[in-house]
């Protein structure tokens, strides 16, 4: 609403005197049904004339009443300096009932009053992502708390209101903060702790040095190192992160943390810029391997590097990049895995867990980004750009096939092994809003499918001599779909530098370099530079994979 | 909230199975990020590669006609993790260097680009993307031969940027 008091083209105080007008009229028709009554019933006639006249002054009584509340609302809204979208006045409207999600609305009510079961069964609810309605009705439900209730919601569960998708991205972020400083002073203490046990020894178990690590040994004390290590690993990725939190040079972009725990192998969400009054929202999602004690640091680079280039670009138009390990993303614990598994139970395995793993990692990238959307500046859209490497391509293929498709402007895949469908079609997007960047030489996007004979040269290639899983596996099977960026896929195949030949993968890591032409083409998505994107020519003929490297660039 | 023990990180995992070269248990591993093995010849330091990043941009600066003003408008694409290295996960970094050219009226960019073009072509610089050449659009992007990428790019509404990358570099200390 403007100065002018004009909300979406009327007038507040007309709406206002409107309301009454109804409210009135309803008190009037109602009155008037009473006096009908009796008069029908001295005439000696049937009373139901007068039924309806009562009727119809009820129902306009009831209608003035949520007028009032719709008409409160645009008022909270224009006190707080936003501005309600069609969406949170349909909500103010229907109040919270969403189809597909029975007793919302208690819910709610009884979050707001702080009950953790029901703030965790909302999370729930968002996990399973259901409805991209969802969002907004907690977003609108926020909204309506008084600020002292949302900071006590903050901080008496930061843990689960942190990672509430809808809510603004300073009240994750507040949250998320009161999270990650607890922890870390608490990881930093267990590991204190893990070490005083692990080297209680050297006062001497019998006084005699040593003999005490001998004997934990024997105990078990193998345990305690790896869950040390865990720790130790947890507590690299949290100080990565911080340095991030803490980093402000002059120009730079203040950092959110949208979703932070220490669970499983951890799981962040860091954003560069403010996704809420973002012009252009670009979402990263990494691959296999991904936990934050191992990657965060360079995925988290490769999420600022993003952001700088897009902004080199495009000065004026804001960003927000964000790093979304909102998921668990497959480890490979190959040294269990060898000793415990053939390789074909791996194989087989391996890609059935993977695939139910994207798929569950789906929902949650689909609750966030509908998330980000409903606590976006109503104002305008921005420009949502969902990026995918290597496993995180396939979440995000997933994730469009779901939902997402119908919020993402652009979808962007490197490094892909597949993305679950074999055509932008099976993705409901159209196709010049899809690209797909493929390094010559990352031999991830190429690797034949299980069965084929060409699979073990290139396990080679990569290292990874595996020989006996030749002709184990379904000749007809795929990986998760064909490379989205070769032609058939039908999305657009913009450039990447070829990468180094050797050693294997290193290619694959390759699209992130700074002054790359791949981070060029990825930013300039970004930005929504699309005539200046570099494409890939068409190829008039197949690739030759029968000769692994032999062919490429 | 601390989650429990268990796994190792893979790439820690990775990083081992590549020193031993022992074999690996599923064909997706080559999913895995990480390369391998990459960090171990690395001689150059930061303090070199900044240098020389910058040396790169003041040197096509030098021959250009009009001469433009060197304006600092990079946030975030400083120094930061090496991806040549193992998968971005190392303590090794790129020493990068950004700026905008002020003070090229539009008028002037295809001029710049052709000196910048020349210039590069005479270092025996190798041309990745030469698009937009005669444009008020020019975007070009290379690699020198002791593998820096340079980049002159042009901007939504006509700024024109000129960046230098080091390949990995050691941290500063």
């Amino acid at each position: 609403m403007d100065s002018s008091g004009i909300v979406v083209g009327a007038q507040l105080s007309e709406l206002t005197s409107l309301t009454g007008q109804v409210g009135r009229a309803g008190g009037t028709l109602s009155e008037a049904g009473g006096v009908l009554a009796g008069a029908l019933a001295v005439a000696g006639l049937p009373a139901g004339p007068a039924t309806t006249v009562q009727a119809t002054g009820e129902w306009a009584l009831q209608a003035a009443s949520g007028l009032r509340r719709r008409l409160a609302m645009f008022e909270q809204a224009d006190h707080s300096g936003g501005m309600p979208t069609a969406r949170q006045a349909g909500y103010g409207l229907f109040a919270s009932w969403l189809p597909g999600e029975p007793g919302l609305g208690a819910l709610l009510d009884r979050a707001s009053g702080g009950d953790k079961a029901a703030l965790t069964a909302l999370r729930q609810r968002e996990n399973a992502a259901t409805s991209s309605d969802l969002a907004i009705a907690v977003n609108t439900w926020w909204g309506s708390l008084s600020t002292a209730a949302q900071q006590q919601l903050i901080k008496s569960d930061p843990g689960v209101v942190g990672w509430l998708d809808g809510l603004p991205t300073t009240a994750r972020d507040q949250a998320n903060r009161i999270v990650f400083n607890s922890d870390y002073a608490q990881v930093q203490a267990q590991i204190a702790q893990l070490k005083r046990e692990t080297s209680g020894d050297s006062k001497g178990l019998l006084g005699v040095a040593g003999i005490g690590s001998l004997i934990n040994d024997v105990d078990g004390q193998g345990a305690v190192q790896a869950e040390l290590a865990h720790l130790e690993g947890i507590l690299k990725g949290m100080t990565a992160i911080k340095a991030q939190l803490e980093q402000q040079g002059p120009g730079d972009p203040r950092v959110y943390l949208l979703g932070f725990n220490t669970s499983d192998l951890g799981h962040a969400i860091v954003s560069y810029g403010d996704p809420d009054t973002a012009q252009n929202v670009v979402t990263y999602v990494p691959g296999l391997g991904s936990g934050f004690g191992s990657t965060a640091s360079g995925d988290m680079s490769r999420a600022s590097r993003l952001y700088g280039t897009a902004k080199t670009l495009d000065h004026s138009a804001s960003l927000a990049s964000i790093y979304w390990l909102g998921y668990n993303a497959p480890q490979l614990d190959l040294t269990r895995s060898v000793s415990a598994l053939s390789g074909h139970a791996i194989a087989e395995d391996s890609e059935v867990a993977f695939e139910a793993d994207a798929k569950s990692a789906a929902t949650s990238l689909d609750s966030f980004a509908w998330g980000l959307n409903a606590a976006h500046d109503p104002a305008f859209a921005a420009h949502t750009v969902v990026l995918g490497h290597s496993y995180g391509s396939l979440v995000v293929g997933e994730a469009v096939t779901r939902d997402l498709g119908q919020l993402a402007d652009d979808v962007i895949f490197v490094g892909s092994p597949g993305v679950g469908v074999n055509n932008v079609q099976g993705l409901h997007m159209n196709g010049e809003h899809v690209w797909a960047g493929h390094a010559a030489w990352d031999e991830v996007p190429d690797l034949p499918p299980l069965g084929d004979p060409r699979l073990p040269e290139w396990l080679n290639i990569a290292g990874m001599p595996a020989t006996e899983m030749i002709g184990m596996a379904d000749p007809d099977a795929t990986h998760f779909g064909i490379d989205p960026s070769t032609g058939p896929f039908g999305a657009r195949d913009f450039q990447a530098a070829p990468g180094p030949a050797l050693p294997p993968l290193k290619a694959h890591s390759s699209y992130w370099n700074p002054d790359s032409v791949s981070l060029y083409n990825m930013a300039r998505i970004v930005d929504g530079m699309y005539d200046q994107v570099q494409l890939v020519a068409p190829q008039t003929t197949a690739p030759d994979l029968s000769t692994p490297g032999a062919s490429r660039p | 909230m601390i989650g429990s023990p268990g796994q190792e990180g893979a790439g820690q995992v990775i990083r081992r199975r590549c020193r031993t070269g022992t074999a690996v248990a599923g064909f997706l591993a080559a999913v895995v990020l990480a390369g391998c093995g990459g960090s171990g010849s690395v001689t150059l330091s930061h303090a070199q590669a900044a240098s020389r990043a910058q040396q790169i941009v003041n040197d096509t600066v030098a021959v250009l006609t009009p001469k433009p003003q060197l304006r600092v408008y990079a946030p975030l694409t400083g120094d930061t993790n090496c991806e040549d290295s193992s998968g971005g996960q190392s303590d090794l970094v790129n020493g990068s260097v950004s700026y905008v050219l002020d003070g090229i009226p539009a008028s002037s960019a295809k001029q710049i680009a052709d000196q910048i073009k020349a210039y590069w072509q005479k270092q025996g610089y190798t041309f990745t993307v030469t698009q937009g050449i005669g444009t008020d659009a020019p975007n070009i992007l290379a690699t020198t031969k002791d593998g820096y990428n340079v980049a002159l790019q042009t901007g939504k509404g006509g700024p024109m940027s000129l960046g230098a990358s080091s390949p990995c570099a050691e941290p500063a200390k």
